[in-house]
């Protein structure tokens, strides 16, 4: 279970985070660590390296996170200088977790990315490095240090569906890009996943409320790799997984809305910046209102989850009332804040 | 099915024994021997008969030496020398009556064989199990049952009791007793294929215990185990008969062509094998080629009148020639000699089946049944074409009961597998009620509102045309896995067509099922309901050539793009004078000769079928469907609707379509037909280097192109204007149109790139690239209804990608058609899109300008539940408040 202030902090939607006094500023609350393993050819290389130049430009123009909360482990860090905090050796990507654990506050995000390939040898699930491998066993170990902290671990590596149940822990969400450690074929899942987070347009953004949590940005990449290998007329050889219910099972599909079980909480975790709806503060009205919609999306996430339980004509008679109403509180924000909400 | 071979047996093992004989005959008894054997069992018949006569005929002579000469002479189709031999060498010899019980069976004497083997019954012969296996046979054959088990079960008993090992001889007994038995206890063919395993390994002089091995592995559908079967023989002795009509019914088990191949060969090596000219018959009978058929089963029952498979393809050939009395007369013979012959009705089934007489294929299976309950192969023919005249539940029954049965039949496990799945989909009816769509879940509402409206449109078209309306509801399946569609068509996966018409019920490949640009699933489905004006009309009894080539011509009729086109390997075949005249259309269908023939015959056939019609008028090709249906063939029909002879129809075609391809034949070269034309009806041959139907054209647009690639678009330019006089209507690969339009948008010239893409996506009904391309410059010149239809155009290729269909309802809502707007959105949704809150906000917008504001309201709803707080569904929202309440 992630800590419950957190949860608050993280709302995703923009009403609500509003009306956290706590929502953190920009930049603040949240830690980046991308790690490029082994890259085996050219090709791979150029690709890993492009993927992570336009997340990390992402988390930097649109999310509002400082340089210096990035850091970006490669296999070769002069391929993008200035950008690269070091090698990607198993020491170096250790030793900043390790310093990461000292810099951190209580409820900060840790956004953990491992791109590159993975293997199994053995029982043993590994993420391949320059030098020694990084096992799920390293990783448990470091993580430990971010009890209070929202840990998010996304392995896009073959074979990463292993590091899944060792990792697995309250207060994190893990993903992985394949199901098992015997998938190991090349993965394809980080690029829409990053697509997702990184474009405005790509359509992640189901909910519409402005911002792409872990989970639309999981489901995006799903769809989007399942449709990749269909229009190929190939066999689906990657199925990625998340967890963050901390009971070591991945979900393939976690539902958009979810309520409790995997999904539930990576729909209210995104990386980006609470940014304080100009006036809201001076305007009582609309921080009434704002308090309004919250609660009214509550309910409208309480009735969803009773939705197999009512009868068909009830559930859409409450639904519809309640949308009406959020609706008309929608339109009166957006008229009273000039349209920005 | 498991097979439990016995370890180190084969040929190797085989070869090795015989590789230890001596390789040149000695004078004593046991050389000789050694020699004949081998001789026999290489294929070196005479040699072979030599020997053995000299030793059956010798004063030392043992009776195994007797009856192995004489069971050469049947298994080289000497079956009256055998005879007259076991006769010659003791009539009444007990040790010889087993032998001259297969040699009187061989020639037709069925009683006189019985006799024969109850006689060795009665002795002391030491092949008495042989005779006994031969005698339950003969009883099945007539259609006692129980007396036939009863046999069989003497002989396992004897045998398995028994303190000594049974001979390689009685092993084959064994095997072939269990066999029968196993059609009440499949678990017993197991012990069959142990019994001949063992029969192979006590080192026989024959190859009958493998032969009757891979039969067994045939009837069971185990086709690789029996191949491997045949070839192990066939490579000790490439002329042993039986092993290549064993690789003959392989061949047909797999759909090849090779079997009739292989069925040749087997009379070449025997050319009296009733078996091989029974089941030549039946090839016949499938291609359509009833008199050649009937000629077959004839040979085969000079051999041995009795002989009931022979029988039965004599009656189908009576039957399907509309000879009433000559099958009334076959099929008498043949109840005579078996009245509990439900294999003969079965026979019946699959022939009219095979030559899409669903109707009577499912009654004579139902007398096969009637007949024997227990006919598992009956019911299983009952319950297929139960299911191809759309009677479903009924279908399905059938075949539980038969796999229930036959728990080793292939086409029955995988039929009911897709009936599991196929009661899962929706079935969802036309607005004029015509038709029922039985459509993969997956797709069904994204393809169901194209399919629907055309359907419609169709059948008005085609009962104008034809004056006749076929059976209604008409039942529509799209599958979205081709092997699906090939199992529900042929029980097997494999089968290359795209669609299937069994009448009133259809069925075809979904788009999905097939690389994007293989087919339009819109002039597919034009085709094949095509079939059930042209097979209803006719009582099923239109040639195939003539119903494929009404259905090819009614595609070109319903869109200018649609339906087959020359195609360069075409005009080769053409111009080398390979194509087959109108009197032998059938064969090109049926029987081709070379890969890509079949393809030419479809187009071929749609020539004809249009050239009879500009000539001689719609009413003639409906007066011909109406012939065919009045049981008349079609040399009878050409003369009496036609008023010219078949021969001159094959001239005066001959001369139209040479006239009519005039210009592009100086430009192609002449090739004899032997390339492949792919899988897809949009691909053609010239897209691999070096294969036929080149000539001055291809060089010019191999030139064009490579000039293109090198941008020097104006020496390109001048090679394809010089390409296009050459061959006006050529619009496939490569294409000179296309070229041009490619220069004309690099140039920035839009008009001009529209005009060459025109000339393509109005000849190409698979142009995927150049209609796109179409869309997009005529959107960006302003012309959005154009762009419309050149979208519109690409759904009937390819309808999967949801931002297509967004745009097209963008396209459509600019031009104020709503309903094709809100039929586009709704597509999208159907496609599941990520973005689902988006999706069904657009549908609402489209619903709402459409004046649905009922429904507009429900999508905005459905948009909002996933998206609570999404701004501009709340708008619409709060705009649609109320539509539809009281």
């Amino acid at each position: 279970m992630i800590p419950a202030r957190l949860v608050l902090a993280l709302l995703a939607a923009p009403g609500v985070m509003a009306a956290q006094a706590t929502a953190p500023a920009d930049g603040e609350g949240r830690h980046v660590l991308v790690v490029t393993g082994l890259s085996g050819e050219p090709t791979y290389a150029a690709r890993f390296q492009d993927v992570t130049t336009t997340l990390l430009h992402a988390f930097e123009s649109r999310y509002r996170i400082p340089r210096s909360r990035i850091r970006w482990f490669a296999e070769k860090p002069d391929a993008a200088p200035g950008r690269v905090t070091g090698r990607s050796t198993r020491e170096n990507v250790l030793g900043a977790l390790e310093a990461l654990a000292t810099e951190v506050k209580e409820g900060d995000i840790v956004f953990l990315l491992l791109i590159g390939h993975g293997s199994m040898t053995g029982d043993e699930a590994r993420f391949n490095l320059p030098g020694p491998d990084i096992t799920p066993a390293d990783l448990a170990a470091r993580l430990s240090r971010f009890p209070r902290q929202t840990v998010v671990v996304v392995n896009a590596a073959s074979a990463s569906g292993a590091f899944l149940q060792p990792l697995s822990a309250p207060g994190r969400i893990i993903i992985t890009a394949t199901k098992t450690g015997m998938e190991r074929n090349e993965t394809n899942f980080v690029y829409p996943f990053v697509q997702a987070l990184a474009d405005t347009g790509a359509g992640a953004d189901v909910d519409k409320d402005g911002a792409v949590s872990l989970l639309e940005a999981f489901r995006f990449a799903k769809a989007e790799v399942a449709r990749s290998f269909e229009s190929e007329k190939s066999l689906l050889t990657e199925h990625a997984l998340l967890d963050d219910d901390g009971d070591g099972k991945g979900s393939e599909d976690p539902p958009l809305n979810a309520v409790g079980g995997d999904g539930s909480v990576a729909r209210r975790v995104t990386l980006r910046s609470a940014v304080a709806v100009a006036g809201a503060e001076s305007d009582t009205v609309v921080a009434r209102l704002v308090r309004e919609q919250g609660a009214l999306q509550r309910q409208v996430d309480a009735l969803r989850a009773r939705k197999e339980s009512l009868p068909a004509a009830e559930y859409e008679q409450q639904l519809e009332a309640l949308l009406l109403r959020l609706a008309e509180v929608g339109a009166e924000i957006r008229s009273r804040t000039g349209g920005s909400r | 099915m498991i097979r439990h071979r016995l370890p180190g047996i084969g040929a190797g093992a085989l070869l090795f024994v015989l590789a230890a004989l001596p390789a040149c005959a000695q004078q004593d008894p046991a050389t000789l021997r050694s020699d004949a054997v081998e001789a026999g069992l290489t294929g070196r018949y005479d040699e072979a008969l030599s020997r053995w006569r000299r030793l059956a005929t010798s004063d030392s002579a043992r009776a195994s030496d007797r009856r192995n000469w004489i069971r050469l002479l049947i298994e080289t189709g000497r079956g009256g020398e055998a005879v007259a031999a076991a006769r010659r060498l003791g009539a009444d010899d007990p040790a010889l009556a087993t032998v001259l019980g297969e040699a009187l069976r061989a020639t037709g004497h069925r009683a006189a064989a019985e006799s024969a083997w109850v006689r060795a019954l009665a002795s002391s012969a030491d092949d008495r199990a042989v005779a006994r296996v031969n005698l339950g046979e003969a009883l099945a054959d007539r259609g006692d049952r129980r007396g036939a088990g009863e046999q069989f079960a003497a002989v396992i008993s004897s045998l398995t009791r028994r303190e000594t090992s049974p001979t390689a001889e009685e092993y084959v007994a064994l095997g072939t007793a269990y066999r029968h038995l196993g059609a009440d206890d499949p678990s017993l063919f197991r012990e069959a294929l142990a019994a001949y395993d063992r029969a192979i390994a006590a080192r026989p002089v024959t190859h009958e215990a493998r032969i009757r091995l891979g039969e067994l592995f045939l009837d069971k559908f185990n086709g690789p185990d029996a191949a491997a079967t045949f070839r192990e023989v066939l490579a000790v002795n490439p002329r042993h008969a039986r092993a290549l009509l064993g690789k003959a019914r392989h061949a047909w088990f797999d759909g090849a062509d090779s079997a009739y191949h292989y069925t040749r060969m087997a009379l070449e090596a025997n050319p009296s094998l009733p078996d091989a000219h029974a089941f030549l018959a039946r090839l016949e009978l499938e291609a359509e080629r009833y008199p050649e058929a009937a000629a077959e089963a004839a040979a085969a029952l000079k051999q041995n009148p009795e002989h009931l498979p022979a029988l039965a393809m004599l009656a189908a050939s009576r039957y399907l020639l509309t000879d009433d009395a000559g099958y009334a007369a076959a099929r008498d013979t043949a109840l005579r000699l078996n009245p509990r012959n439900a294999e003969f009705h079965a026979d019946l089934a699959e022939a009219a089946g095979r030559n899409r007489l669903y109707q009577e294929a499912h009654d004579f299976a139902d007398q096969a049944v009637r007949l024997d309950p227990r006919s598992w192969r009956a019911l299983a023919l009952r319950g297929t074409n139960a299911l191809r005249l759309g009677r479903m539940e009924e279908g399905r029954r059938d075949l539980e009961d038969a796999f229930r049965g036959d728990p080793f039949n292939l086409w029955t496990k995988n039929t009911l597998d897709l009936l599991d799945h196929l009661v899962a989909w929706p079935e969802t009816r036309s607005a004029r009620d015509r038709f029922r769509f039985v459509i993969d879940s997956a797709e069904s509402d994204l393809l169901t509102p194209y399919i629907a409206p055309l359907a419609e449109e169709a059948f008005d078209s085609l009962a104008a045309r034809y004056q006749y309306a076929p059976p209604t509801p008409v039942r529509l399946e799209i599958y979205g896995s081709h092997a699906d569609f090939s199992v529900r068509t042929v029980g097997l996966a494999g089968l290359g067509a795209l669609g299937v018409s069994f009448g009133s019920v259809l069925a075809m490949d979904s788009p999905s099922a097939r690389d994007r640009g293989d087919f339009n699933w819109g002039s597919t489905f034009w085709h094949e309901l095509g079939h059930a004006f042209t097979l209803g009309m006719s009582g099923h009894r239109v040639p195939r050539w003539f119903s494929e080539g009404l259905s090819v011509l009614e595609e070109r009729r319903a869109r200018p793009a649609w339906g087959a086109r020359a195609n360069p390997g075409f005009l080769a075949v053409l111009k080398a004078d390979r194509l087959l005249p109108v009197s032998r259309m059938n064969d090109g269908f049926m029987r081709p000769s070379y890969p890509g023939q079949i393809i030419h015959a479809y187009y071929q056939a749609s020539l004809v079928c249009e050239y009879i019609e500009d000539r001689w008028g719609m009413e003639a090709i409906r007066a011909m469907l109406m012939g065919y249906r009045d049981r008349k063939t079609t040399p009878e029909l050409v003369p009496e609707v036609l008023g010219v002879s078949e021969k001159e129809l094959d001239d005066a075609f001959d001369s139209w379509i040479k006239e009519r391809f005039a210009t592009e034949l100086q430009v192609v070269a002449a090739a004899p037909g032997s390339e492949s034309e792919g899988r897809g009806r949009g691909r053609g041959p010239w897209q691999a280097a070096g294969s036929d139907g080149g000539g001055e054209l291809q060089v010019t647009l191999a030139a064009a192109l490579a000039r293109y690639r090198e941008k020097d678009l104006d020496g390109a330019e001048v090679l394809y204007r010089r390409a296009i006089p050459m061959w006006p209507e050529y619009a496939g690969p490569g294409n000179a149109y296309t070229g041009l339009a490619l220069i004309h948008r690099d140039r920035g010239n839009p008009a001009e790139a529209i005009a060459m893409l025109s000339e393509v996506t109005r000849r190409n009904e698979v142009a995927w690239e150049e209609n796109l391309l179409e869309a997009d410059l005529r959107a960006a010149t302003g012309d959005t209804l154009g762009a419309a239809a050149a979208l519109e155009r690409t759904l009937w290729i390819r309808p999967g990608d949801p931002a297509l269909h967004a745009r097209l309802a963008e396209w459509y809502q600019t031009i104020g058609n709503h309903s094709l707007a809100v039929r586009e959105r709704r597509s999208v949704l159907a496609l599941g899109p990520v973005d689902r809150a988006d999706a069904e906000f657009q549908l609402a917008r489209a619903l709402e300008a459409a004046g649905d504001g009922v429904e507009a309201r429900r999508a905005v709803l459905r948009a909002l539940e996933i998206a609570p707080t999404f701004g501009a569904a709340q708008d619409l929202l709060l705009r649609l408040r109320g539509a539809g309440r009281p």
